[in-house]
């Protein structure tokens, strides 16, 4: 067999074959690789959508808050959220003429969040929701998977001295990130 | 020539494979570049639903101050507003006092969405297949320049009389995908003869949808068949001004 003219040896014989094989394993494996991250992608980004959806459903509850305790009773509520950390807040609609709504930055948004002021120089309720510290980690441009979903909500105000209440429309600002 | 035979062969087996690999690969491919693009898509429908269905909810909890030109906060006489528009309606069977503060309030609500979205607020009276109040908020569409540049098209906010639901399901459904939520109120209606109040029940109606061109269904003289939304232009905005 060996002396036979051509023959190069166990390998060296099958190695035209060997080249289609070995490329046809680098584009399987590129593909499957590929398509795994697409998948693992896709899976976090419907995860956090998801997950700013069941904060904000949570703290709109019926579209309508009572006051500032249903707001941080629902907060509570919204703690049972684990997979992503997120900040939710009250932002006033302009309903009046010459009024205009600024828009959601959220580098400043934060310090942006509607606050009823307290009576008498009392410190004021800020309407603000987080599972972090903001002090230590807030949502910036630079974090990872941000999210941003708003929802309209019907807030509503007691005027002690008129003795009267209004209901007022704002927008529920969710913001998760990871 | 056995052993060129055998080396064809395998060189043949190995070029099937790679076809059978490419195959496949193409196949994985085109799935994992689409895979989730459903999903997604309904997610995000999921949130424009949510955000119609709150916005038509807090239309109608929010007040209004009964003293023209006094704040919420310093008015004496506050009201809800959709109080106001059932007295205004029970009057004459129309809602034109009230319909001012009605659309900045819907304007305001929608504001955060509205340079993505056109939309359509309406109360229909199912009973006698009539509408008590058309609001659609439209923008033209943006015009280049031969230099490339773009400008956008100015908001018009129309008041509209449909000759039927007909005409104004026909202009929703050609706007393709939308997001709307309806409620049921009850008007009340008094009648001149002395005869008792009547309460007829009606729909409250908000939908949302991506700017779609649909000025061949809002006036009458471009109408397609016989079906208009005879609207009238109540505002028009600069596209730079919101809130002019």
């Amino acid at each position: 067999m060996r002396k036979q003219k051509g023959f190069l040896g166990p390998i060296g014989d099958d190695l035209p074959s060997l080249i289609p094989l070995l490329f046809a394993l680098m584009l399987f494996f590129y593909v499957f690789t590929f398509t795994w991250n697409a998948f693992d992608q896709r899976g976090q980004l419907f995860d956090d959508a998801l997950a700013a959806m069941r904060v904000g459903n949570t703290l709109k509850g019926n579209n309508y808050i009572r006051d500032f305790e249903a707001f941080q009773q629902r907060c509570v509520e919204a703690h049972s959220v684990k997979r992503v950390k997120f900040m939710v807040g009250l932002l006033p609609l302009s309903t009046g003429p010459g009024q205009n709504f600024e828009g959601i930055d959220i580098e400043t948004i934060e310090g942006e969040f509607f606050e009823i002021e307290g009576e008498d120089g009392a410190e004021g309720n800020k309407f603000i929701c987080s599972n972090v510290d903001l002090d230590e980690d807030s949502p910036g441009l630079e974090s990872d998977s941000i999210v941003i979903r708003s929802f309209p909500v019907a807030l509503e105000f007691k005027n002690p001295t008129l003795n009267t209440f209004y209901v007022r429309p704002m927008l529920l600002v969710v913001v998760t990130w990871r | 020539m056995a052993l060129n035979g055998k080396g064809q062969a395998s060189l043949t087996d190995a070029l099937y494979f790679l076809l059978i690999v490419s195959t496949l690969s193409t196949m994985l491919f085109f799935f994992a570049a689409n895979y989730g693009q459903v999903v997604e898509q309904r997610v995000v429908n999921q949130y424009w639903r949510e955000y119609a269905t709150g916005a038509l909810e807090t239309i109608l909890y929010s007040s209004t101050p009964r003293i023209a030109g006094q704040s919420l906060e310093n008015s004496t006489e506050i009201d809800y507003l959709l109080a106001a528009v059932k007295e205004d309606f029970a009057d004459d069977g129309e809602i034109d006092e009230t319909e001012e503060v009605l659309v900045q309030n819907i304007r305001g609500i929608m504001q955060p969405f509205s340079g993505n979205f056109d939309y359509l607020f309406y109360i229909y009276l199912s009973e006698d297949n009539a509408f008590a109040f058309v609001m659609v908020y439209t923008r033209d569409e943006p015009t280049f320049s031969d230099d490339g540049e773009v400008t956008p098209g100015n908001v018009k906010i129309l008041f509209c009389k449909p000759d039927s639901l007909n005409a104004l399901e026909a202009m929703v459904e050609s706007v393709g995908l939308s997001a709307q939520s309806t409620t049921r109120i009850q008007l009340v209606k008094l009648d001149t003869a002395n005869r008792p109040p009547s309460y007829p029940i009606a729909q409250a109606n908000l939908t949302m949808w991506i700017p779609t061109p649909i000025d061949r269904f809002l006036y009458a003289a471009d109408a397609i068949g016989e079906q208009s939304m005879n609207c009238e232009v109540y505002k028009e905005i600069r596209a730079d001004c919101a809130f002019c």
